[in-house]
């Protein structure tokens, strides 16, 4: 195999991505979009870069306790990350009146204080509730305003551990019982009800950090929907574009051989994904939309993210030349990788969370190679994973990238045979 | 250079799209440094022959040499250089760019070939290609663009599909020029055309093919000889009565055609036929406009070898 005609598809087909508008509008522009989007509409920034959230909360509590429903509301109110309010809170008479300012979406959330709550928070043996609506003003509001309040509930509720155990301290102090027995007791309820040591004194749910996480999977999230139709479409047109187009005769006049022109075509496709992805990584970092993405070319696990990246591209370009078996113009073949590309991006969890999907729909995640090399290279450059955790996921990449490859170059033999011949 | 004595030699090549027989049983030997020019109408096969012997398509059956090689090795396509009937470019390269890309492929030297393609641009009179984007080129500027791309890299054969089509008569000449010059530098050129007298002017020797099968080949003068008379009326009657005019002439001599407003009329003897011509279409009141005497062509043996007209 020689170098130099691989060389020139890269440079033939990159010179088509500059000079090609539409090639742009879909390499860049269009996942742009979706990440600006994300950026200014679904996780808009506030000033300050924390968000608040309305609550409303209907209290019903007449618990004459030092922890009762009018504390908790006080809680709710000067609760703060980074020096700025993460909740502003109305109070309501009726669950009704609240549930209604919440459809109407007035609210983000909404907590029901019962009866007796301030009684069940001292009652070691009463489980203490509440009630706890999550509004949704958009489907991404939902996402945030769930796991914001239910982030705070869980602090809180162990803070709540926290003052039951003190409690429990306070009442063993006052039994007459020997100073021994009482520190044996003290332990041991404090092994009970606390495992762990807590040292939680003030709620500061983490969340908070994650708008740039959010941004940052939502970054790769559009890289690799961009992926999966470009690689799609390229992938499937990669040899009827040379027939329709009148250059496939003349390329095997030449004495370009079939694996040249492949590895040529693989590698301009590859190039051409990944200049893009940089382009889009980098946007995604800059202040303009602020994402949480590291990647360090000197650090090894930052490498395999890029790997993954790498099989992720050829995982679609592959996926592709399967395609070209089903659609046999270039029209045909590239409307339908786009679509395909679009809708497996938004239901495989590469867009979208898979969380937003239906049962049987999440089960494509599962059978679907790119979406795995997306969430493991998402797992690390976002999320920092340990690389350990991701040995079964790099094995099961690579080998279906292998396979897919393999399938891809069948295919395309049989391709160029079939249109040479024909 | 190592020169074989045939460049190409094809014995009982067919071809079958699905059950389209698209050649039958073609058998023909091109000498090295011959101009060998496959005449025939649409359909004919031609296109197929010169994938077949391009490399680029496989027989059904039959064997085929090119070069001394088997088409298919990259090794005989190295020293092969392919025009297809339609231009092979790619719309977002300039001409230049596309020169550049194809000769990689061949692995030339991209300033020597870049050097041959000026040059050839500039004995067309068209530099300015050079630098326009294939895609903004009208339709002949395409087809000069092709023959560049195809004349450029130093080739033992050029494989020429209909290098003239839609081309204008001035740049059609230019073209043939450009062939003679490689003839001279001792190319071997295959061409198709469906055009007699381009055949006519550059072939050694002419292969005329119809319905995929190869009918006659041979030097220009010597199909002539073998399957033309010596001479042709060519009767042009009022355009309403050319069918009576040719109907009536049938009756008194074999080989008549009728097209183009014009009948032909083949004959061994002009001194004798023209006047008894005349004659017989007074006779019948046919009004003539003109009548001469004329050299046969390439046409004329294809019409007497098929009954039928080649093109145009
Ligand atoms: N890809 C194909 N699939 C099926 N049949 C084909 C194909 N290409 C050519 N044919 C048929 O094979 C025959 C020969 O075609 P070919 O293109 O070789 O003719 P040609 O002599 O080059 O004609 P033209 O002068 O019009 O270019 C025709 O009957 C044509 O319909
Ligand atoms: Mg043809």
């Amino acid at each position: 195999m020689r170098l130099k005609p691989i060389v020139s598809f890269i440079i033939r087909d990159l010179k088509l991505m500059v000079r090609d508008k539409t090639f742009i509008f879909w390499l860049v522009a269009w996942p742009l979009i979706w990440i600006f989007m994300t950026a200014y509409i679904f996780v808009p920034p506030t000033g300050d870069g924390t968000i608040m959230l309305s609550l409303g909360i209907v209290n019903l509590d007449s618990s004459k306790t030092p922890l009762n429903g009018s504390s908790l509301i006080r809680i709710f109110e000067e609760a703060e990350y980074n020096g700025s309010k993460l909740f502003s809170v109305k109070l309501y008479h009726s669950e009704n009146e609240a549930l209604q300012a919440l459809s109407r979406g007035e609210l983000d959330g909404v907590i029901i204080v019962p009866e007796g709550f301030g009684y069940a928070v001292i009652n070691p043996v009463e489980k203490a509730r509440l009630h706890t609506y999550v509004g949704s003003k958009t489907p991404q509001s939902a996402q945030i305003s769930s796991s914001i309040i239910i982030g705070f509930l869980e602090r809180f509720s162990e803070e709540l551990s926290f003052k039951r155990i003190e409690n429990m301290v306070n009442m063993i102090q006052q039994l007459s019982i020997s100073e021994d027995e009482k520190s044996w007791f003290n332990a041991t309820v404090q092994g009970i009800m606390q495992p762990l040591d807590l040292t939680v004194e003030h709620v500061s749910p983490e969340v908070f950090e994650d708008r740039a996480r959010t941004l940052g999977w939502y970054t790769i999230g559009a890289i690799g929907m961009m992926f999966l139709y470009f690689g799609f479409n390229s992938g499937a047109i990669l040899i009827v574009s040379e027939k329709e187009r009148g250059t496939l005769r003349k390329l095997f006049s030449t004495p370009l051989t079939e694996g040249e022109f492949l590895a040529g075509g693989f590698l301009s496709q590859l190039t051409t994904l990944l200049i893009s992805t940089l382009i889009l990584i980098l946007v995604g970092v800059s202040p303009a939309v602020g994402a949480h993405i590291v990647l360090n070319p000197l650090n090894p696990v930052h490498l395999l993210a890029v790997a993954f990246m790498v099989c992720g591209a050829l995982l679609s370009m592959s996926i592709g030349a399967l395609i070209s078996l089903v659609s046999k113009t270039v029209r045909g073949a590239s409307g339908m990788g786009t679509v395909l590309g679009l809708l497996l991006s938004f239901t495989t969890g590469i867009w979208f969370p898979l969380e937003w999907m239906p049962q049987p729909v999440r089960l494509l995640a599962v059978i679907f190679p790119p979406a795995w090399s997306i969430e493991a290279s998402r797992r690390i450059l976002v999320f920092e994973t340990l690389v350990e955790t991701l040995i079964l996921d790099s094995a099961k990449i690579f080998s279906s990238t292998a396979i897919l490859l393999a399938l891809a170059l069948l295919t395309y033999r049989n391709r160029i045979k079939q249109y040479a011949e024909s | 250079m190592n020169m074989v004595q045939e460049a190409v030699v094809a014995q009982g090549i067919s071809k079958l799209y699905n059950s389209v027989v698209a050649l039958d049983s073609v058998s023909f030997t091109v000498r090295s440094g011959e101009v060998y020019v496959f005449i025939g109408p649409n359909g004919a096969g031609k296109s197929t022959l010169f994938n077949i012997i391009a490399g680029i398509m496989k027989p059904s059956s039959g064997s085929i040499k090119v070069l001394g090689g088997n088409p298919f090795d990259p090794s005989t396509r190295l020293k092969t250089s392919y025009l297809p009937a339609t231009p092979p470019l790619y719309p977002w390269l300039t001409v230049m760019e596309n020169v550049d890309f194809y000769a990689s492929l061949y692995g030339f030297n991209k300033k020597t070939i870049r050097q041959e393609a000026k040059g050839l641009l500039e004995k067309l009179g068209v530099q300015e290609l050079a630098t326009k984007l294939s895609s903004k080129l009208s339709t002949g500027q395409m087809k000069l663009a092709s023959i560049v791309l195809a004349l450029a890299v130093e080739a033992e054969l050029l494989i020429l599909d209909e290098p003239t089509t839609a081309l204008d008569p001035g740049m059609r000449r230019s073209v043939l020029d450009l062939l003679r010059e490689k003839v001279l530098n001792r190319a071997t050129i295959l061409m198709a055309t469906h055009l007699v007298d381009e055949a006519e002017g550059l072939a050694n020797r002419v292969a005329i093919i119809d319905r995929g099968k190869l009918i006659a080949d041979g030097g220009v003068e010597e199909l002539k000889k073998l399957y033309a008379p010596p001479a042709v009326l060519v009767i042009k009657p009022s355009l309403e009565q050319v069918e009576k005019s040719s109907t009536v002439l049938k009756l008194r001599w074999e080989n008549v055609y009728s097209y183009d407003g014009e009948v032909r009329v083949h004959t061994d003897d002009p001194d004798e036929d023209l006047p008894k011509a005349i004659l017989i279409l007074a006779e019948k009141g046919i009004r003539v406009l003109s009548i001469s005497v004329v050299k046969p062509t390439l046409e004329d043996v294809f019409l007497k070898l098929t009954g039928r007209r080649l093109k145009e």
